[in-house]
């Protein structure tokens, strides 16, 4: 503000800051006791997660409150953000702990150290379940987000996979990965096929069964596709498999190597090494296969990775820097 | 002589508090927004049997998850240490800058 604007000012605002400096006035800083603090010694956040609390319903649900809460530490230890208070120290039977903000002992739990409480209670009817999470902030008191989920009973594990998620969100501004997967090369059978796991390598499924070779798996960025290479017809060929249907589709077949690819951000190309013209070279396929533009490099161009950014596509090549 | 054993006693207290405080201050070192230097500033005013009448920032970070974590820090250690008998006033301003140096695992 300058001195202009300043005199604008209606006389009883510059009444009111005057009575206020008068009455606020600053304490001389000599007085003051200086403190520098600078290892915080606590590297993970620790956080309350009890049993959740069975409302009723059918009584074969019972043991999903164990089994929810577990799936939750478990997702939650896994972050490598939050230290889990054990379950031996907490003061309450989870079934008598409250759930709602007024019912929660927040003195309680701070008196065990921890900084976030989570508290889930659910409903059992049939097949379905109903489940109600909340997320605590111990120290200030305040429920941070609060969740209610209907789903299959065979969905538990998705549906607090997916609040964990919610949670890495609030707490750190990023969702969290409990809903990624892992796609990889296993030789379980004797033979290499293409498996997929959850984010922490378990509830492992097997794709493919080839019994061949099977190799290079790739997700598409909406994850609903992989694409890989197989030897099933003894030539190494290119393959997508939608991993909702489960349908393989063989995509490209030509002679030689048909191998290493990898989708384009946009989902409906992939790019991939082929070598039908005696080198291998790069190039640009639709999904069904079908050749789009020419070649984009020459001199052995391998294993092309396609960066989020469409404009680019990275390799691995033999081909020497220009001079200079 | 009497202004030695004072400060002393001054020294002693603000370790006390600093220990205190680097205790609760839960930082963990991957969370998201947590990079670079950060700096913060509170201003706790203290009572001299310990309890905290009023924290205030002097200074944030910039960083909401960094500001809220040394936040809790200090609201984790009320009660303070109550001030050492020797120092007189009845109650104090303790002006405490966070800047971590590194994260102990």
């Amino acid at each position: 503000m300058n001195f202009r604007n300043f005199r604008k000012l209606p006389v009883s605002v510059l009444g009111f800051v005057i009575i206020a400096l008068t009455i606020f006035q600053v304490r001389p800083a000599g007085s003051r006791i200086y403190i520098d603090v600078n290892s915080p010694l606590q590297a993970k956040i620790p956080i309350a997660v009890p049993a959740f609390r069975f409302e009723g319903g059918d009584v074969t649900g019972r043991g999903l409150a164990k089994n929810m809460a577990d799936t939750l530490s478990n997702a939650l230890d896994f972050s490598g953000l939050f230290q889990l208070l054990d379950p031996a120290v907490f003061l309450q039977n989870p079934d008598e702990m409250g759930i709602a903000i007024q019912e929660i002992k927040f003195s309680e739990w701070r008196f065990l150290g921890a900084d976030l409480l989570v508290r889930g209670s659910y409903r059992v009817q049939g097949e379905r379940f109903e489940l109600l999470i909340n997320l605590f902030d111990v120290i200030n008191q305040k429920l941070l987000l609060s969740r209610t989920y209907y789903n299959s009973v065979e969905d538990a594990r998705d549906t607090i996979l997916r609040f964990a998620d919610e949670l890495m969100l609030e707490l750190t501004g990023e969702l969290g990965i409990f809903h990624t997967k892992l796609a990889f090369v296993g030789d379980a059978t004797g033979q290499k096929e293409i498996y997929v796991a959850d984010f922490d390598g378990s509830h492992i499924r097997q794709l493919t069964n080839n019994r061949s070779m099977t190799l290079s798996p790739n997700w598409s960025n909406d994850g609903k596709q992989i694409s890989f290479v197989g030897y099933k017809h003894g030539n190494p060929d290119i393959y997508t498999i939608d991993l909702m249907s489960k349908a393989i589709q063989r995509i490209s077949m030509r002679p030689g190597l048909n191998i290493a690819p990898a989708y384009h951000p946009n989902g409906d190309k992939l790019a991939a090494t082929l070598s039908f013209t005696g080198n291998p070279e790069l190039y640009l396929l639709d999904l069904r296969g079908q050749r789009r533009g020419h070649q984009m490099a020459a001199s052995s161009p391998m294993s092309p990775i396609e960066l989020a950014n469409p404009r680019f596509t990275c390799w691995m090549s033999t081909r020497r820097p220009p001079p200079g | 002589m009497k202004g030695g054993e004072l400060s002393q006693a001054l020294m002693l207290y603000r370790a006390l508090v600093n220990e205190k405080i680097e205790r609760n201050w839960a930082l963990p070192e991957r969370s998201s927004r947590v990079k670079g230097k950060l700096e913060a500033v509170l201003v706790v005013r203290v009572r001299r049997d310990g309890t905290v009448l009023d924290i205030q920032f002097d200074e944030r970070s910039g960083d909401s998850y960094f500001d809220d974590s040394v936040l809790k820090a200090v609201l984790k250690s009320k009660p303070f240490p109550p001030f050492p008998d020797i120092y007189s006033p009845k109650e104090e301003e303790i002006v405490i800058r966070f800047a971590p140096e590194k994260v102990s695992s």
